[in-house]
């Protein structure tokens, strides 16, 4: 599976840009899975494209009636002996390559996952290895040359008037580890090459930008770029932003928007009392960033939840939220990515409820459902400018404590605790006794 | 509405907007992106651009934000001391306090599409489409590319749902068409919420004791784990102390040998001595399994 595709917006950009420009020859370094090249197709461009990867090389060279020159290692013939049937130096091993990049990864790794892998994929290979030629079979790219070069010396052939179009990697080793599983098995004559330093990422935009029609684009803000910044598009929140430079082009922008589902549920309000019995309803992604937009502080950058949670009272009024995630580390923990109560209402400590409510038997029920496995345990990342949570003092154990890592907040503090061990009745009696003593306000 | 229904003009007042009180109930609400781009607008023109409507709540002496609340909390992010508000210094009641602040959000016009696009397509700098908290996107202004699918074909993979229900009918059915809402799967497996824990437990003692994390490979690992043992499912018709039937009926065929396959030799010598068995006449050729109650009654 190719992982450095571009996004839909980048393409529209691309597109858009590319018909500005002369017609004739255009030229793509560091081509990749050929997005850019699929952006202008009938565009009545001469393509020409250059990259350095097995990958790349394969597609670039059948798509150019070149034979594809990747054999299979004499050393891998026992595990992937079966392979050799497929690899007929054209559109085969080409499908080949791209089926591999799905579970070469797993040949001769331990473990039942791994070995399922590759069993699929061998029991499965005949039809899959047709589908996938056929595929490529319909595909329309027409390029007029593909050329297995490094950037920095194609770069200095190619005709200096002629429109580059380049979204060159600018994080070192990326595609080098993408492309491991496919090194190790197959030989072709790959080209030498340093990665791309600091310095030759300069130079390498520097023979991009010395010419009258050109359009990058990189994860990095550039700023001796930034008079020629004609596009930003951020998907998400927490996504790392794609800034677009060009000779000339239109200005676009894609900023990240959260969807947004109304809440209908009333919240507790000032004024209410907090009856029993509690319950749990489950939230969609836009209900919980509604809830979460209106309660939380906004300073917070929203991430996904797998799993988004309301607790209600017993007259169905919204309490709180809170929303996990399976942890990444231990197999029966879930992390509380998110918990927060409504306000304002009389309980100055509603929030500990919500995280008794996150902790019950209940909630332990709806994370094993949702992630399929055993959860006994929750863990979570507060963000403080004092050294102790309030909110989780007392329920959960502090495990660690260290400075932030998010600006506006002294310290960063994980909290670990035990789940399933009191069900959402006995959450309410111990947050009533011990917590839930209301306070009266006045207010507008 | 109260009689008196005319302001007086509110006095434009400058302070500090760490002063005001903001509303503890406010409809209103960001999201994250919105807050974050108003934040960097005043962080860049270094003021407000737009007023927040404050009343002087003499009696509580507070300066409480009828109208603008995230306008000064992003002030206030934005590092601002000083800001202009309109400040409405006559008593209000609250009724009249809700309607103005309500009135605020609701009665804020609406957008030709068309001239936004127009607008919005002169902003000539990246810079200050973004400051618009509109983008290009979202005002349809991008062309839609189709590009040319270039990848490989997927393998063919069936889901599988489980469902733990309920004894009782009427919640089973319940919790059946509200799982069945909830997610596609090519099969749906109903089983008693009381096994829910057992299952739980298994895929668990299967992940910790071959170090995997995939559902359905753990699953796969049980389901190695019953084959090695369909022997032990005799216990379901046989009792093995007496050698006597415990049901009428069937029994699977697996469940009396322990294995669902012999070796093809022989598979070969039972199916030759079962033709000759139905030749003779001995066996009907509609049961040949009956075969096995002549080899039983050779044996008794």
């Amino acid at each position: 599976m190719f992982q450095g595709t571009i996004p839909g917006p980048m393409r529209s950009i691309v597109r858009e840009t590319a018909s500005q420009w002369p017609g004739g020859p255009m030229y793509v370094p560091c081509c990749g899975n050929f997005t850019i090249e699929r952006s202008v197709a009938g565009m009545g461009f001469a393509l020409h494209s250059s990259d350095v990867s097995i990958y790349t090389s394969a597609v670039g060279r059948w798509l150019t009636r070149q034979p594809v020159g990747i054999q299979l290692l004499e050393e891998s013939r026992d595990k992937l002996g079966w392979l050799a049937d497929s690899l007929d130096d054209g559109v085969g091993t080409v499908a080949t390559l791209m089926l591999g990049t799905r579970f070469l990864a797993s040949v001769g790794r331990e473990g039942l996952w791994h070995e399922r892998v590759v069993r699929s994929y061998r029991e499965q290979w005949k039809a899959k290895h047709a589908e996938t030629i056929e595929r490529l079979s319909g595909s329309d790219i027409e390029l007029a040359s593909y050329a297995v070069e490094d950037v920095r010396s194609w770069l200095q052939k190619i005709p200096s008037d002629a429109p580059v179009c380049s979204f060159p990697p600018f994080y070192g080793g990326g595609y080098e580890k993408l492309y491991e599983p496919l090194e190790a098995h197959f030989t072709w004559d790959a080209p030498e090459y340093e990665p791309l330093s600091d310095d030759d990422v300069v130079s390498v935009l520097g023979a991009i930008t010395d010419r009258p029609y050109w359009l990058t684009a990189s994860n990095h803000d550039v700023p001796e770029l930034h008079r020629y910044l004609r596009g930003v598009i951020k998907a998400t929140p927490r996504a790392a932003p794609f800034y677009v430079y060009a000779s000339e082009a239109r200005t676009r922008i894609v900023a990240p928007r959260q969807p947004i589902e109304p809440v209908k549920a009333p919240r507790l309000r000032q004024g209410d009392e907090l009856v029993g019995p509690l319950s749990l309803s489950l939230l969609k992604p836009g209900q919980f960033n509604a809830l979460r937009s209106r309660y939380l502080n906004p300073k917070i950058a929203p991430g996904a939840a797998n799993l988004a949670i309301a607790v209600k009272d017993g007259k169905g009024r919204v309490l709180g939220v809170f929303a996990m995630a399976p942890s990444s580390y231990t197999p029966d923990e879930a992390y509380v990515l998110s918990d927060f109560a409504v306000a304002p209402t009389d309980y100055p400590r509603l929030s500990k409820l919500i995280v008794l409510a996150a902790t019950s038997a209940e909630a332990q029920l709806l994370c094993q459902r949702a992630f399929s496995r055993r959860i006994r345990r929750v863990s979570t990342t507060a963000f403080s400018n004092n050294p102790v949570s309030m909110k989780y003092r007392g329920l959960l154990r502090l495990t660690k404590r260290g400075p932030s890592n998010e600006d506006g907040w002294k310290f960063q503090l994980q909290y670990q605790g035990a789940m399933g061990e009191h069900t959402l009745a006995d959450a309410l009696q111990i947050w009533a006794k011990r917590w839930g003593a209301p306070t009266t306000k006045t207010g507008v | 509405m109260e009689e008196t229904t005319r302001l007086a003009p509110p006095q434009m007042v400058q302070g500090d907007p760490r002063t005001l009180t903001l509303l503890d109930v406010n409809a209103r609400f960001l999201p994250h992106e919105q807050f974050r781009q108003l934040v960097a607008n005043i962080e860049r023109d270094g003021c407000l651009t737009s007023t927040p409507l404050v009343w002087n709540d003499r009696e509580a002496g507070r300066l409480v934000v009828l109208s603008g609340n995230h306008r000064t909390l992003a002030a206030i992010e934005a590092g601002l001391s000083q800001i202009w508000w309109m400040q409405i210094d006559e008593p209000l009641p609250r009724q009249r306090q809700i309607a103005l602040q309500l009135s605020h959000n609701a009665i804020a016009g609406q957008d030709d599409p068309a001239i936004l696009k127009e607008l919005y397509d002169e902003l000539e700098s990246v810079e200050w489409r973004q400051y618009t908290g509109l983008d290009d996107k979202a005002l349809d202004l991008l062309e839609k590319v189709d590009v040319a699918s270039l990848g490989e074909a997927n393998l063919d993979f069936a889901s599988v749902q489980f469902m733990f229900l309920p004894n009782e009918l009427e919640r089973a059915e319940a919790a059946f068409d509200a799982a069945r809402s909830a997610a596609t799967a090519d099969r749906r497996w109903i089983a008693g919420l009381e096994q829910y824990e057992p299952v739980l437990d298994a895929l668990e003692t299967s992940r910790a004791a071959y170090k995997i994390g995939n559902s359905a490979t753990a699953l796969g690992v049980i389901l190695t784990v019953f084959e090695r043992h369909l022997g032990e499912l005799a216990e379901g018709w046989f009792d093995a102390d007496s050698g006597e039937p415990t049901r009428s009926g069937t029994a699977p065929l697996e469940a009396v040998f322990g294995v669902r396959e012999i070796p093809v030799e022989t598979a070969v010598a039972v199916r030759t001595l079962i033709d000759r068995l139905v030749k003779d006449g001995i066996v009907p050729a509609a049961e040949p399994w009956r075969a096995l109650d002549v080899l039983a009654g050779e044996a008794a």
